[in-house]
């Protein structure tokens, strides 16, 4: 513990990052107030029992828990009368958690809590059971896909160029036994540490009175048992990049749907480099580089931005653009240069240096992040990944770390592409104005098998 | 004398200074413990809301115009949508400006037009209203219609309705809702040949003339002071000039012609992936108490067991279902959306959506309870969104000339009793009130007639002994031909 104060007031006064919030404690309760609703929402995280913990054979494991105990609540009335207070009952997993949250009326919050509590303790199935849910999670998983291919199409691209499983799921579901299940579930009701994140226009005192029977529930339990789930950010190693991709995505339409990805670490990493770059360039409002030079100066696209997200435990940035079929050909080879060339590009400079003023002006984006709910979704956030806050922010960036960062990631090897649109077209496109990319065509229907 | 005297000096000298505001305070509604909406008129043309939220130091400064796509000639849409993209870009400044401006002061911008209104959003750090007033004062008076900006524009347009075209469901909502106003290739947007020929007269005609003369609602949500708020709307606004005459009467709502209304109509297009289902039924417009029945009741056709959507979805009926209630200019629409195999029977559809309405007569006071407090909580939770609450004043002042029928609602939805819902199901949800509309591919041909297919088996079981009796006897020719060519050979 000595060490670790140590090495914080080292880090903090020697490069300037300063520690997240300290391990976090079981039941520990995470909270903001906001008297703006008479609501409250509170999600119960079960830390360590996420994803990231399943076997390869087991993939999609965690899902199917997570849409198993809301059927069973379900069909044992539960949900019924969550219901009848107006409270909606989710239950979602991540790569780290599976949580399962409320959101309600403030005045039914306590009577649902221990209906929740009655969900989570007593979940009975039967082998029949999990069937109906594989087979409504394997209809899930079809719609989702019809309403949003494209996660489908990165997901497929970033497993084929970085590893990552995910787009395996639907088959393994087939696998997934009862046993599988239940060894799974008696891990998670033992999980070392469950803590709650809550938001309420209740104070806070309350809003534990309301969780104690959650809390007791599991103090009885772990009194006699041990060998629950247990959080560790260990990650696998991931693939490194061999060369540009791109993934083509056979579709007969007037328009072309154009993404570059640009992975860029693993997510334990400091994220904040990613995060400005992504901001120079405009995220995914109507402002920054890319709108101003592809929309407003080249008309060549409607929709255009940038954004930093991760897919399971891979960063990148994710860049976006609409072009029609005739002004496709343009878009790809500008794009195509303006990534290559963003090291040596005047306006990204001019505009790192922009961001790194306004955040001592007050910006309306970065106040949005100020609102209790986002607060909350931070704090929690950095105490889950133990990730550092940067003294200063942006501010505190220098001219040396983003060179780094783009010399680093900003290169060709380093770029998948997606493109969904003419197959001939995309790929006369591609083997004009960027011969030495490996290009793969297939169709999206094809991703479902 | 004197004091005669004196008191004409003061006058003189006190009235010409005394400065009595425009705006005059309409209406106030308490949200919630922290937030009140106020509601005032700046000018005959011009009103204002105001919410003070200080959870975050911003504010949203939102301008609504009365008029959106619908409101256009048939055959005349996409001139509203273009001026949005011209007024929102460009304003009153050379091309590109506009944006420099609104992110060097940390602020966001966009737009968006839809059938009865058209919006503009502004978002800034608390300490830039003032520049918030001038930009909007600036795009009302002095937006920048030339030859430049209207033919950049177009590229972008053009760009942007080839991106929306590619949608199925963009393309059945258009087509219903061209069945609802009565209009033929109903499209916001426009079509390309229309776009293609906009010139900048013309549109700065349509400007003057049409969008400018609408009524318009200020929305403003945030960290903000009310009495500055008002000042400087009041000196942007109160001497507001609009050339020619007086704010511009739309044309009554649209209501269909019995033509249309109760009939079950369709459409086929051929790279459909699935059929697309969408009946709507006329309900009175916000304001009307039946509206927040009408929101209850759809919560309770969408519920997650023992609902219209869990029949439709559970028995494999629909891929999708879901049901929305909006209001329009003059009326209202509570519809259902659903995705479909092309084999599925729409009759069937139409026999469950009746069985379920019938069902629904009898509702519980429980059943009745859990969907008042689900539509509560959902209609809390935009409280949190300064976006979305914003978006709902403007509407309900686009559709019923009332920003504050929005906070309304939630005492009318308090207000609901049990025998409110069978009452509304007989009322407006009958097939005489409705409009459906199926977007569907063309019915393949039949490959073998009908008899055949609805009797295969018996048919193949007949065609199968045929076969075996022809080949036996084909069998019995090659041995007797082989047997007579033998003794002839032999």
């Amino acid at each position: 513990m000595f060490l670790k104060v140590m090495l914080n007031i080292v880090l903090c006064y020697v490069v300037g990052i300063l520690p997240a919030s300290a391990e976090i404690s079981n039941h520990q309760i995470f909270y903001r107030q906001d008297k703006r609703a008479p609501l409250t929402k509170i999600e119960i995280v079960f830390l360590g029992a996420g994803s990231y913990r399943e076997q390869p054979s087991q993939t999609g494991l965690v899902q199917t828990v997570s849409k198993l105990i809301w059927e069973s609540g379900k069909k044992h009335g539960h949900i019924d009368q969550l219901a009848v207070l107006g409270t909606d009952l989710y239950v979602s997993s991540k790569k780290t958690s599976l949580t399962v949250s409320i959101y309600t009326l403030s005045e039914n919050c306590a009577k649902s809590i221990e209906i929740v509590r009655d969900v989570i303790y007593n979940l009975e199935f039967s082998e029949t059971d999990l069937e109906d849910v594989k087979k409504l999670k394997a209809v899930d998983y079809q719609n989702s896909f019809r309403r949003r291919p494209y996660s489908f199409m990165r997901n497929f691209a970033l497993a084929e160029t970085r590893g990552i499983k995910k787009y395996k799921f639907l088959k393994m579901l087939e696998n997934l036994s009862a046993k599988d299940v239940r060894q799974y579930y008696a891990r998670l009701l033992k999980t070392e540490v469950v803590f709650f994140k809550a938001l309420s226009d209740r104070d806070s005192t309350e809003i534990a009175q309301m969780l104690r029977p959650i809390t007791e529930e599991r103090e009885n339990l772990l009194l006699q048992q041990a060998g629950g789930f247990v959080h560790s950010l260990a990650y696998p190693a991931i693939d490194h990049p061999s060369g540009p991709s791109a993934f083509v995505f056979d579709l007969n339409s007037k328009s072309i749907m154009c993404y570059w990805l640009i992975p860029c670490g693993i997510i334990d990493e400091k994220d904040y480099l990613p995060s400005m770059i992504s901001d120079a360039l405009g995220g995914y409002r109507a402002q920054g580089l890319l709108y101003e030079y592809f929309r407003k100066e080249l008309g060549l696209v409607y929709g255009i931005g940038s954004d930093y997200q991760s897919e399971e435990y891979i960063r990148f940035l994710e860049i976006y653009s609409d072009p029609q079929l005739h002004n496709s050909e343009d878009l790809i080879a500008k794009m195509s240069d303006f990534l290559r060339g963003l090291l040596d590009n005047p306006r990204v400079w001019e505009r790192i240096k922009e961001l790194r003023e306004s955040r001592d002006v007050a910006d309306a984006h970065v106040h949005e992040r100020l609102t209790p709910q986002r607060r909350l979704d931070n704090e929690v956030y950095r105490a889950i990944y133990n990730k550092p806050i940067r003294k200063g922010g942006y501010k505190s960036i220098t001219d040396a770390e983003v060179r780094a960062f783009l010399e680093r990631f900003f290169v060709p090897q380093n770029m998948v592409m997606i493109f969904q649109g003419p197959k001939d077209h995309i790929i006369d496109v591609l083997n004009t104005h960027w011969p030495e990319v490996d290009v793969q065509v297939h169709s999206v229907e094809s991703l479902l098998k | 004398m004197k004091k005669i005297y004196a008191f004409i000096f003061f006058l003189v000298c006190v009235l010409p200074t005394s400065y009595c505001p425009a705006y005059q305070l309409i209406g106030t509604e308490v949200m919630s413990k922290e937030l009140v909406a106020q509601h005032y008129t700046i000018n005959s043309n011009l009103d204002a809301v105001i919410v003070v939220d200080r959870t975050i130091p911003t504010f949203e400064y939102h301008t609504y115009y009365s008029a959106g796509s619908a409101d256009e000639e048939e055959g005349k849409q996409g001139r509203v949508h273009f001026l949005e993209h011209l007024i929102s870009g460009t304003g009153s400044h050379e091309y590109g400006k506009l944006n420099q401006i609104v992110i060097e002061n940390g602020g966001q911008k966009s737009a968006a037009t839809s059938y009865h209104v058209t919006r503009f959003i502004l978002r800034f750090p608390k300490d830039k209203f003032d520049l918030a007033v001038e930009i909007d004062r600036d795009r009302y008076y002095d937006t920048v219609i030339n030859e430049e900006v209207v033919e950049k524009e177009k590229k972008i347009v053009l760009t942007e309705r080839s991106r929306r075209r590619a949608s199925a469901t963009r393309g059945s909502l258009n087509i219903f809702f061209g069945l609802i106003y009565g209009k033929k290739n109903f499209d916001g947007l426009g079509t390309e040949a229309f776009i293609k020929q906009l010139d900048p007269v013309d549109l700065k005609d349509y400007y003057e003339n049409f969008l400018r003369r609408q009524k318009r609602l200020v929305v403003v949500i945030g960290d903000v002071d009310i009495d500055h708020v008002l000042t400087k709307l009041d000196d942007a606004y109160s001497n507001e000039q609009i050339s020619g005459e007086s704010v511009i009467e739309l044309p009554d709502p649209h209501y269909p012609s019995y033509e249309v209304l109760g009939r079950r109509l369709k459409r086929t297009v051929k790279s459909l992936s699935l059929t697309r289902f969408r009946k709507g039924w006329y309900i009175p417009n916000l304001g009307h108490r039946d509206y927040a029945g009408l929101l209850i009741l759809e919560r309770i056709l969408e519920r997650s067991s023992n609902s219209l959507k869990s029949s439709m979805v559970d028995s494999g009926l629909a891929k999708s279902f879901s049901m929305s209630v909006n209001s329009y200019k003059g009326f209202g629409l509570i519809s259902c959306y659903a995705e479909l195999s092309h084999d599925t029977s729409r009759n069937k559809l139409h026999t469950v959506i009746d069985a379920e309405l019938e069902k629904l007569k009898s509702i519980s006071e429980a059943e009745l309870n859990a969907a008042r407090n689900q539509q509560l909580t959902s209609m809390y939770s935009a409280f949190y969104n300064r976006l979305s609450m914003a978006s709902s004043f403007g509407r309900a002042f686009a559709s019923a000339n009332d920003p504050l029928l929005y906070p309304k609602l939630i005492k009318d939805i308090e207000s609901i009793r049990r025998d409110d819902i069978p009452r509304i199901i007989n009322r407006y949800l009958r097939d005489y009130n409705s409009i459906t509309h199926s977007l569907t591919v063309p019915e393949k041909k039949e490959l073998l007639p009908r008899i055949l297919s609805e009797y295969r088996i018996p048919v193949l079981a007949l065609a199968g002994v045929g076969f075996l009796m022809l080949l036996g006897g084909f069998i019995v020719m090659l041995v007797w031909g082989g047997k007579k060519l033998h003794r002839k050979f032999s």
